[in-house]
């Protein structure tokens, strides 16, 4: 067109228009599609909004933004390859996020009613279920792995557990994981009436003793040693989760609480999302396989909120002070979703009934069950 | 079989020797079954540790101070 103009047509040879394709349009659909859902529906928007947005990086043609770039004769990482490399490939921001939850979470319900530990990793059935499931479909055994634990629905061991396990699954594993967490009151409580009674969502449970201050700061002292001698490759993720609550409960480092629940959580979650989005492009996304792990995504969610619930049951054959069974959903690590899902169903039969903070003791439970299950998978599997 | 969903291919390779497929077959579901007990039963002993650990933790710190306090509230001092 401008032969006789080399640089000009270069310049218009070098524009992504020549080389756009069908995939990297479906993507800026689904980039625009989830930042709608983020900003329109309130769905998971910390991260589904820079999550969307590093999907339509990633799918803008020969923008250097994700991978190498040659400069010189030299590969060099572009942008957001620095962001991946240094913070997911090594699993640096999933522990960081952890130590942010960890300062942010109040373990109280859990230590003033232990049991709700048991309830924690029974909702761990689904992780199980859905590896095997995984396995079925033609994944390899660590590639089901890293879906299974999905169903934890806890987004930074999830990615952590896939970035070791199987690094290419990672966008889809995220991307279900924390598309779930955000469904959870959807997919829940037909699930939670199909296998409860009327009678049994109206069992009123005793006011949850105070803890003192005294035994939540031994707690994430006696958790970190309990857990990692169990599990030792859980490790990095318990032993951030436990510090960011020590800095919390001890109540004489404020500023390294703050510090951890806000600037450095905010800062890791943008790394994060961004990095998450941009593994999605076209070439990689658009296969069978994210299809298999978004239906393997729900059969996870499905039976760790079963397994949960017969689990209450279950112990309600032993105990004496009974324990409401709508509980036993909430030990899906999705804090504090599940157990405000606990405390709607639990209204719905009875008004007066306020489940909330029983149903914390399973949520923060989960959140120890599934690093615990990703500890396990790799000690089995790596 | 072709384990190869990484790539997104799920073709499986020639049966040129159904025999060893099999064998593979059966290789992976068994490690799968391992995994599938070990990891489960894994996770409940692990959070039942814990139980345990907060139970005695109490016992030891918290419950072990409150007790006077409820026993003087009755009446029924024991020291």
């Amino acid at each position: 067109m401008f032969e006789n103009f080399p640089i000009v047509n270069q310049v218009i040879l070098n524009t992504g228009f020549f080389s756009l394709q069908i995939g990297h349009v479906i993507m800026w659909l689904i980039s625009f599609l989830f930042i709608y859902l983020a900003i329109r529906k309130g769905f998971e928007p910390l991260l589904l909004v820079p999550i969307g947005f590093g999907i339509l990086l990633a799918n803008l043609p020969l923008a250097p933004v994700m991978g190498f770039s040659q400069q010189g004769g030299e590969a060099h990482r572009n942008l957001i390859q620095w962001f991946y490399d240094f913070g997911v490939a090594n699993e640096l921001i999933p522990c960081l996020i952890f130590m942010g939850v960890g300062a942010l979470t109040d373990f109280g319900p859990m230590i003033a009613n232990p049991k709700t530990l048991i309830l924690g990793a029974a909702a761990q059935l689904g992780v199980y279920i859905s590896f095997f499931a995984a396995i079925l479909f033609g994944f390899s055994i660590k590639e089901a792995a890293s879906i299974g634990i999905i169903g934890g629905a806890d987004g930074p061991t999830c990615i952590y557990l896939t970035a070791i396990m199987a690094p290419h699954l990672l966008g889809a594993n995220a991307l279900a994981a924390y598309s779930y967490m955000a469904m959870v009151p959807l997919i829940q409580p037909p699930i939670m009436r199909l296998l409860t009674t009327e009678a049994e969502r109206k069992i009123r449970m005793k006011q949850v003793r105070t803890v003192t201050k005294q035994e939540k700061i031994i707690f994430p002292l006696l958790g970190t040693v309990v857990i990692c001698l169990i599990v030792p490759p859980a490790a990095p993720l318990m032993g951030m989760l436990f510090l960011g609550n020590l800095f919390r409960e001890s109540g004489v480092v404020q500023r390294l609480s703050h510090a951890a629940q806000n600037e450095l959580l905010n800062i890791v979650t943008i790394f994060l999302g961004v990095s998450v989005g941009a593994t999605m492009n076209a070439e990689v996304f658009l296969k069978p396989q994210p299809i298999f792990i978004f239906i393997l995504g729900i059969v996870a969610f499905s039976f760790s909120t079963a397994g949960g619930i017969i689990m209450a049951k279950i112990m309600n054959l032993f105990l004496k002070e009974k324990i409401n069974p709508l509980i036993g959903s909430a030990g899906v690590s999705a804090v504090p979703m599940a157990a405000r899902v606990s405390q709607v169903e639990g209204q719905k039969a009875d008004k007066h009934n306020f489940l909330l903070m029983h149903a914390m003791g399973p949520n923060v439970a989960g959140v120890i069950g599934t690093a615990v299950a990703a500890g396990l998978f790799l000690t089995m599997l790596r | 079989m072709n384990h190869s969903a990484a790539s997104g291919n799920f073709t499986r390779a020639a049966n040129l020797n159904p025999g060893k497929d099999d064998v593979v077959n059966d290789t992976v579901w068994f490690q799968a079954l391992m995994v599938f007990v070990a990891g489960f039963s894994g996770v409940f002993c692990s959070l039942l540790l814990l139980m345990l650990s907060i139970k005695a933790m109490r016992l030891l710190s918290g419950k072990a101070k409150e007790a006077p306090k409820t026993a003087q509230k009755g009446g029924q001092v024991n020291v």
